[in-house]
């Protein structure tokens, strides 16, 4: 186990990285089948089919977002601290509509009253869509810099407003995010859902696809003329914490920094493009088992591409550049990475397991739901 | 420096929804072993009346078990949201035990919560026995990190200022691991949430009782919870939380409030404190100049651990620095708890509660065990003094956490530096947006709960 801050900071980013990526995958389950709630759901029997198939692991998808949260907290407290504060307004309808959720996922029949489901399945419905919606809202305005400023005491001040945050780029980062999701969504339920749903799916699983290549391909031109941002001074990978210790240039198309110093990495985003449209083929194929497997690929590609493109930047400040935090110098103390470290070494295999078998206790309640409907 | 309003709404807003979470954790530790033990003696002896009994218990379970996951959610991001500089500051020893919790008991109780209620019919009794005794161990293990970090807010050990990060960061992971603070409240409090647990199943099923007295499934969840209960109201009552004792000045004067003691003797050390922070801070300015004499470092070293203690003065005195003897003796003052009288009558409601309580599962115990009868007097005061340890809990939370006011981390960080910088506008709109949606939780939540006790049938599938 090495002990040195440089290992232990890059072991953390991809042991963050990994979390984010079952985060997307799970949770990004849930919330595509929420948001295709609306458009599939019409009567009460499908209702209960799109549920049913997330409900078993819906909590367990949720589990991560506390994990990517808690273990963002741990190791880079400071930018912990700095998003969190900064991008109140958009974690606050985030956050209420997470806390609705889960009340609803698992009781929204538990009562004969017609309201009652009716709310419930507004409440999940409607809390997919803003989750789904300012996730990608946020994933945007990471790219585009936040407008923070940190004082000599670390003090950390947003001198942005709610209404910046919705510029152009990050909705387009919003809509690669939502036309994702309700892809990855209608294929997983062309694979659980059952033979009725069939044709919904599948025309669903088409367009979203189709909709996720034309956003995905429109912010990767974009990013080449966006304003990106670069360490120009001296990295010290292993000295102490401290953000206001270096100088931070910005300029257009410097988010693409890190594709030209390793060509290898274009691979990222070209394989998230490829799964995509291998989803889409084999989806209309009736491959459902294996456009799921080219879909969660697809998932995986595009966080991917966001992590590599950022890297080593985790907060970039659009305002005061030399305030943006990287990898380098805003994480934790030593004593506290390594044990994180060893911690999760442990716990995120079991945790990736764990996470697959909650979706065969779900193909369980597919076959329970249709046997209940005979 | 922040206003005075911010700082009050961000408090008010942490406190509320970090104590709404509070309320649905005595049940989800509680009842997650009772139902284990419930579902190991259906799957011993096969039966039914044990199935009924983990099926119905497991239902209030479950709606608890939800809402303490939800409200749960939002504290996460709280600490960040509205303390994002206590998160800076403490972060990088506090966060440590939340990310273990978070990837240990949380992970896989959130994880189970789907399987164990929709899972009943859809895998053998066995595994699903399994499944709860995991439900079970994962919010016990969840519960010690969590106390972990928060006895480390009573008692900081093992943390240490670092001038250039300007941060506490962690000295030795096995240190704070074994905080004695930690050790006791997570006994103190775990045990006092299955009696609560207990009791509460003691009024339901007293509750049905007066109904049907020969009711065998009240009857058997009613003795077994007696019995379980007073075996943990008297570890409750025995260790108690001894986190006032500890030989720390915070603490001390939480002990003098709750105990009526004289407080003015504290004052003193508490200015001596003050008085080398200050150098500290002062040392600390020097140092960040890029002064580098080590003779300097030295001096810092020597006065740092009183830091927090300097940061007392900035409501009195902006450039703390320049603080006259007066604003000195008025910041010391401000380190007393500011209403020794309430936490003095909630920590007395709190023991009386606690002894109330016992004295009940006493004689619950002895009719359940011994007398084999149980008197229609003690059904009908089950049902009324259900709710009684379960008030005694939240007192308990309160005395620890107002008793440690001002300090968001005992003698290290005072509450009012710790908030974020956010806006009065900003703090009143999300105080009414988190207003509503948590009326509209804790509504269904209830509307939930009494269906499922009134008609003992919550119209899920199966059960």
């Amino acid at each position: 186990m090495p002990t040195d801050l440089e290992s232990l900071r890059l072991i953390g980013w991809a042991l963050l990285g990994v979390v984010m990526v079952a985060l997307a995958l799970c949770e990004g389950l849930t919330l595509g089948v929420a948001l295709l709630l609306p458009l599939l759901g019409v009567d009460e029997r499908d209702s209960r089919r799109l549920i049913a198939s997330i409900a078993p692991a819906g909590m367990g998808n949720l589990a991560w977002l506390v994990v990517m949260v808690a273990v963002l907290f741990a190791a880079w407290p400071t930018v912990y601290a700095v998003a969190m504060a900064s991008l109140y307004g958009l974690l606050l309808p985030i956050l209420l509509s997470l806390l609705l959720r889960p009340l609803a996922l698992y009781f929204w029949d538990a009562s004969e009253d017609a309201r009652w489901q009716r709310h419930a399945k507004k409440i999940l419905a409607g809390g997919g869509l803003v989750s789904a919606g300012l996730l990608g809202v946020l994933a945007g305005n990471l790219l585009k810099g936040i407008p923070f400023h940190l004082d000599s005491d670390m003090r950390i001040l947003f001198l942005g407003d709610f209404a910046g945050l919705f510029n152009p780029f990050s909705l387009l980062a919003a809509a690669v995010c939502l036309t994702l999701l309700v892809m990855h969504g209608a294929v997983f339920l062309q694979l659980k859902a059952g033979d009725e749903l069939l044709p919904q799916t599948k025309a669903v699983a088409l367009r979203a696809g189709g909709a996720y290549l034309l956003s995905f391909a429109a912010a990767g031109l974009w990013i080449t003329h966006l304003e990106g941002y670069h360490i120009s001074s001296d990295i010290l990978p292993n000295g102490a914490s401290n953000p206001l210790a270096k100088f931070v240039k910005r300029g257009e198309g410097l988010w693409l920094d890190n594709y030209e110093h390793e060509p290898l990495l274009w691979s990222v985003p070209v394989l998230a493009f490829v799964a995509a449209i291998a989803a889409l083929l084999l989806s209309k194929w009736d491959k459902a088992y294996f456009a799921m497997i080219a879909s969660s690929l697809c998932v995986v590609m595009t966080v991917l591409t966001f992590g590599v493109s950022m890297f080593p930047f985790l907060l970039p400040s659009n305002i005061s550049l030399n305030s943006s935090l990287t990898i380098w110098d805003s994480s934790a103390s030593p004593i506290t990475l390594q044990s994180l470290v060893w911690t999760l070494a442990f716990a995120l295999p079991l945790m990736l397991l764990c996470s697959r078998w909650a979706f065969s206790a779900a193909t369980c309640a597919k076959r329970n739901a249709t046997a209940a409907d005979e | 420096m922040i206003s005075e309003t911010v700082v009050e709404l961000s408090r008010w807003q942490f406190a509320i929804t970090a104590m709404l979470h509070f309320l649905f954790i005595p049940l989800t530790l509680g009842l997650a072993l009772f139902l284990a033990l419930l579902e190991s003696a259906y799957v011993a002896t096969g039966q039914p009346v044990y199935k009924s009994m983990a099926r119905f218990w497991g239902g209030i379970f479950t709606i608890n078990f939800v809402l303490a996951l939800a409200t749960r959610i939002v504290v996460v991001f709280q600490f960040g949201m509205n303390g994002s500089y206590f998160a800076h500051y403490v972060g990088d020893i506090f966060a440590l035990p939340l990310a273990i919790e978070a990837a240990s008991g949380f992970f896989l109780a959130a994880l189970l919560c789907g399987p164990y209620w929709l899972g009943w019919e859809k895998m053998g009794p066995k595994q699903h026995l399994l499944l709860t005794w995991l439900l079970a161990l994962a919010v016990n293990v969840s519960a010690f990190w969590v106390l972990l970090a928060n006895g480390w807010m009573q008692n900081p050990v093992a943390a240490s200022f670092n001038y250039q990060s300007y941060r506490m960061e962690l000295t030795d992971f096995n240190l704070f691991a074994a905080n004695p603070a930690a050790l006791a409240k997570y006994l103190h409090t775990v045990a006092a949430a299955y009696a609560t647990a207990m009791a509460t199943v003691m009024g339901i099923s007293a509750y049905w009782l007066r109904k049907q007295p020969r009711d065998p499934m009240a009857l058997r969840s009613f003795n077994w919870a007696a019995i379980v209960g007073v075996a943990m109201m008297g570890i409750t009552a025995g260790l108690g939380d001894t986190t006032p004792n500890l030989d720390h000045p915070v603490q001390q004067a939480k002990l003098a409030a709750i105990h009526a003691l004289p407080e003015a003797s504290l004052l003193p050390d508490i200015e001596t404190r003050i008085r080398s922070g200050l150098k500290a801070y002062a040392l600390l300015q020097e140092l960040r100049d890029d002064n580098k004499d080590p003779q300097l470092l030295a001096e810092f070293e020597r006065h740092k651990a009183n830091l927090g203690y300097a940061l007392l003065l900035t409501p009195f005195h902006k450039a703390i620095l320049a603080a006259n003897d007066k604003q000195i003796g008025l910041a010391a003052q401000s380190a007393l708890p500011a209403y020794p009288d309430l936490l003095r009558w909630v920590y007395r409601f709190m023991v009386a509660g606690g002894l109330l309580s016992m004295a009940w599962l006493v004689l619950a115990g002895f009719y359940s065990l011994v007398a084999k009868a149980l008197p229609g007097w003690l059904v009908s005061l089950s049902v009324y003094l259900a709710p009684l340890p379960w008030l005694a809990c939240i007192a308990g939370w309160f005395v620890a956490e107002a008793g440690k006011q001002p300090w968001a981390v005992a003698g290290i960080l005072p509450t009012f530096i710790g908030v974020s910088s956010l806006s009065a506008t900003e703090l009143a709109v999300s105080a009414l947006a988190y207003a509503l949606a948590y009326s509209v939780l804790l509504a269904a939540g209830f509307y939930l709960l009494r269906q499922a006790l009134l008609n003992r049938h919550i119209s899920q599938p199966g059960v």
